[in-house]
């Protein structure tokens, strides 16, 4: 009996625009995220062929800054003896208070253990020497800032000490060390008194390709409480704008959901309001109301299955047809939309869901109008 | 045309219809509307006034890649007419994982284009090294406050800074989504030199200049003075350029002037825009689209309403009403519900717009979109609906 009554209720005219309703309704989302998942897949392309860099840094795992970062001053031999590394230098940074005839100035202190290195890295201009042991090196802006020049003498006061240091060069990075004081590391170290910790260490390769490879077997030598951070982080870059336009995709494709419940209320209601005869058929030939909610709540689903199956394939392939006629005419060779499996399962089962929340109310109201006179 | 005194359409399917045709039209505002802030908050980066210009790289791909020389700086200063002038270096970084913009101004200089409010903290000068303001939304995304210190790492060079978070601000642009530095660390972090910016924008008196006269300006004293040197410039300047001079090594610069463009500032970023196909036009195109296809389930909902009180027109149709009739009434009726729905859906889209903004999910390229209403979504949103409503009924046929 029921068998033949879904197929009174599959004939009618009424199925086909339900099915079109729902499959419209999912083809837009299904086309979007395949033009997002393409937009994305060009982003992380770009990220991986872009430079990742060759230059990084080890800092303390839990630091945010380079100035809350303490690490193992014993790290640096560790990174120096590793072959694939070109250059290694350890730094200690600190705030100091420069006093001057131009007045008072909060000035970072940069202690590295090989200056030079360190500078020529920077691909440095330098106006005098390289500091050696109680010498410094004044950064250009900091120099015209607090009016310093070669040969002047540093009045650093750290902790309440006073500490003179004599400037031997004015230098050009066109990096922070520019409004910097950098000194050797051992001279930093007077100053601070600390000598066990840096705050971290400075390593480029000779090789960025091999850059993974030399990361992994440098990361087993180094201590659990210590992260390497690439400086230039296109890939980090290109995968939070990606993440932004996920969340925005996903965001706007809640209310495509809201309108699928509304969708699938829709068809359940014309269902109740184009069946009353052949429910009302049932009804006589015995059917309780649980059956009739059962079918209309089946049929509904079956409706909502068919709909986004249909949406699914006219997503697709509408979005990969739009990209061909977009290639063939603007020669874009980089537009090729796609889905992946697990984007079809969610939009499927996130679709199936809003219908049979829509139709819930529906087909109760409806069981209750037709059969009203038989108990559940 | 005269509508039917009886009242045969029953209140709580009438409520039901204005429901899904509410859902219909929050579904176009939603997807119109944030396509229209992203679309907004891109060609008002540089700003949104008409009497804001911008002077860009014209080899750049994006805003943001482009170089000029910081001497053309002192050339628009020089213009008559020209108010005030800010030379920007922007770069793409990341601090803590997270994409970010820093803005590298002269502090003053920008204050002069863009009010900044200070919520927390203070400001920056041009002689705060190590520091930097963020704004409010770039704070609540990155959690930082006033005394924290944030790690920036470069995106266009291989170089990072560490700064002093001094200030959180406010702004009524998307400065807001940016953290803003002294010119040179943004010259660091964008991978160029002392005299060198990506940008320079200025604002004007538009009664006495425009863009096309700042340019050919340029151009001539370009062309009489092929190789200016910035430092002395035989410009005028004012304090804070004379103060920036004697902080920052500044080289010799030389000013291709075919290189450059100059455009009023949101032309400058909708062309850029346009080179991938974006204008408001097609964006409001691809919002009707959206409603196209969900035009199906307003369909089947007015196609029910109909149905559902097809004996009650029935029995007006056999007391002589005339099937146009019944049609014209339910057509002006549906049209005004359908006037309600486009205001229920343009309010309730700002809702959920204003909720996601806030929960933060609603980001392009690292900027918040921000709702803004547009008459012509409104406008719009209002005749698609009625289009769809009439078409629907006229093609429906009553029982004779």
């Amino acid at each position: 009996m029921q068998s033949l009554a879904f197929k009174m209720l599959f004939r009618k005219r009424g199925t086909a625009s339900a099915i079109v309703t729902i499959a419209l309704l999912v083809a837009l989302v299904t086309a979007v995220n395949c033009l997002v998942n393409n937009i994305n897949a060009q982003t992380n392309v770009i990220g991986q062929l872009a430079n990742q860099g060759e230059t990084f840094l080890i800092t303390s795992k839990d630091a945010s800054s380079l100035s809350d970062s303490h690490i193992d001053q014993t790290i640096i031999n560790k990174v120096k003896n590793n072959s694939a590394i070109s250059y290694a230098t350890s730094q200690q940074i600190t705030q100091a208070t420069l006093t001057t005839s131009r007045g008072d100035f909060t000035v970072t202190l940069r202690g590295v253990d090989n200056v030079r290195a360190f500078l020529q890295n920077s691909k440095l201009r330098v106006d005098g020497l390289v500091s050696k042991e109680n010498e410094a090196n004044v950064g250009i802006i900091l120099s015209k800032l607090a009016s310093l020049g070669k040969n002047d003498v540093l009045n650093l006061t750290f902790n309440g000490e006073l500490t003179q240091i004599k400037v031997v060069g004015i230098t050009q990075t066109n990096e922070q060390s520019d409004t910097e004081i950098t000194m050797p590391l051992s001279t930093l170290q007077a100053i601070t008194g600390n000598s066990n910790t840096v705050s971290f260490v400075e390593f480029s390769l000779k090789d960025p390709s091999q850059a993974h490879k030399v990361l992994g077997n440098l990361t087993e030598t180094l201590p659990p409480n210590v992260k390497v951070t690439g400086i230039r982080q296109v890939a980090t870059f290109a995968q939070d704008i990606n993440n932004q336009t996920v969340v925005f995709i996903n965001a706007w494709s809640l209310t495509i959901y809201v309108v699928m419940v509304a969708a699938s209320y829709v068809v359940a209601s014309r269902l109740v309001n184009e069946s009353e005869y052949e429910f009302s058929l049932l009804k006589a030939l015995g059917a309780k109301r649980k059956i009739t909610f059962t079918m209309i709540l089946i049929y509904v689903l079956l409706v909502a299955l068919v709909g986004c199956i249909v949406g699914l394939s006219l997503g697709i392939v509408g979005s990969q047809t739009a990209a061909s006629l977009v290639r063939w005419v603007w020669g874009n060779t980089f537009l090729a939309p796609f889905l992946e499996v697990n984007q079809a399962a969610q939009i499927l089962s996130l679709a199936f869901a809003a219908s049979f929340i829509g139709c819930i109310y529906p087909a109760y109201k409806g069981t209750q109008r037709i059969g009203g006179e038989n108990p559940p | 045309m005269s509508l039917l005194k009886t009242r045969y359409l029953r209140r709580k399917r009438v409520l039901t219809l204005l429901v899904i045709l509410t859902l219909t039209s929050t579904l176009f505002s939603v997807t119109a509307y944030s396509f229209l802030g992203f679309y907004n908050g891109f060609t008002n980066y540089a700003g949104e006034e008409s009497d804001i210009i911008a002077v860009y790289s014209k080899t750049g791909g994006t805003p943001f890649s482009g170089i000029i020389p910081l001497s053309v700086a002192d050339r628009v200063t020089a213009v008559e007419g020209v108010v005030a002038v800010s030379p920007e270096a922007i770069a793409p970084s990341t601090i803590n994982d997270q994409s970010v913009f820093i803005r590298g101004v002269i502090p003053q200089d920008l204050n002069a284009l863009n009010q900044l409010t200070i919520l927390q903290g203070k400001s920056i000068s041009f002689n705060n090294t190590d520091s930097c303001i963020v704004g409010k939304s770039l704070a609540d995304r990155l959690q930082v406050n006033v005394g924290d210190n944030i790690l920036a790492f470069s995106i266009l060079s291989k170089r990072y800074v560490e700064l002093q978070v001094v200030g959180v601000f406010q702004s009524g642009s998307s400065l807001n989504d940016e953290a803003i530095v002294p010119l040179y660390v943004g010259q660091w972090l964008r991978g160029i030199s002392y005299d060198q910016v990506t940008l320079v924008r200025a604002q004007i008196d538009t009664s006495q200049t425009n863009s096309n006269l700042i340019y050919t300006e340029i151009a001539n004293k370009t062309a009489s003075s092929p190789a200016p040197s910035v430092t002395p410039s035989p410009t005028q300047k004012n304090d804070v350029q004379k103060q920036m001079e004697a902080l920052i090594p500044l080289a010799q610069g030389n000013i291709k002037v075919g290189d450059i463009g100059i455009e009023e500032s949101q032309q400058f970023m909708a062309s850029y825009l346009d080179r991938y196909g974006i204008s408001k036009d097609t964006l409001v195109i691809l919002s009707v689209v959206v409603l196209v296809f969900a035009s199906a389930t307003a369909i089947s909902a007015i196609t029910l309403f109909v149905r559902q009180h097809s004996s009650d027109i029935d029995i007006i149709r056999a007391i002589g009403v005339s099937s146009r009739k019944i049609k014209t009434d339910l057509i002006v009726k549906m049209v005004i519900w359908s006037l309600i729905a486009t205001a229920l859906g343009t309010a309730v889209s700002a809702a959920v717009i204003t909720a996601f903004q806030g929960l933060g999910y609603l980001q392009v390229l690292s900027h918040t979109i921000v709702f803004q209403l547009d008459p012509v979504v409104v406008a719009a949103n209002f005749i698609l609906l009625s289009v769809l409503i009439g078409l629907n009924i006229a093609r429906m046929e009553f029982k004779q």
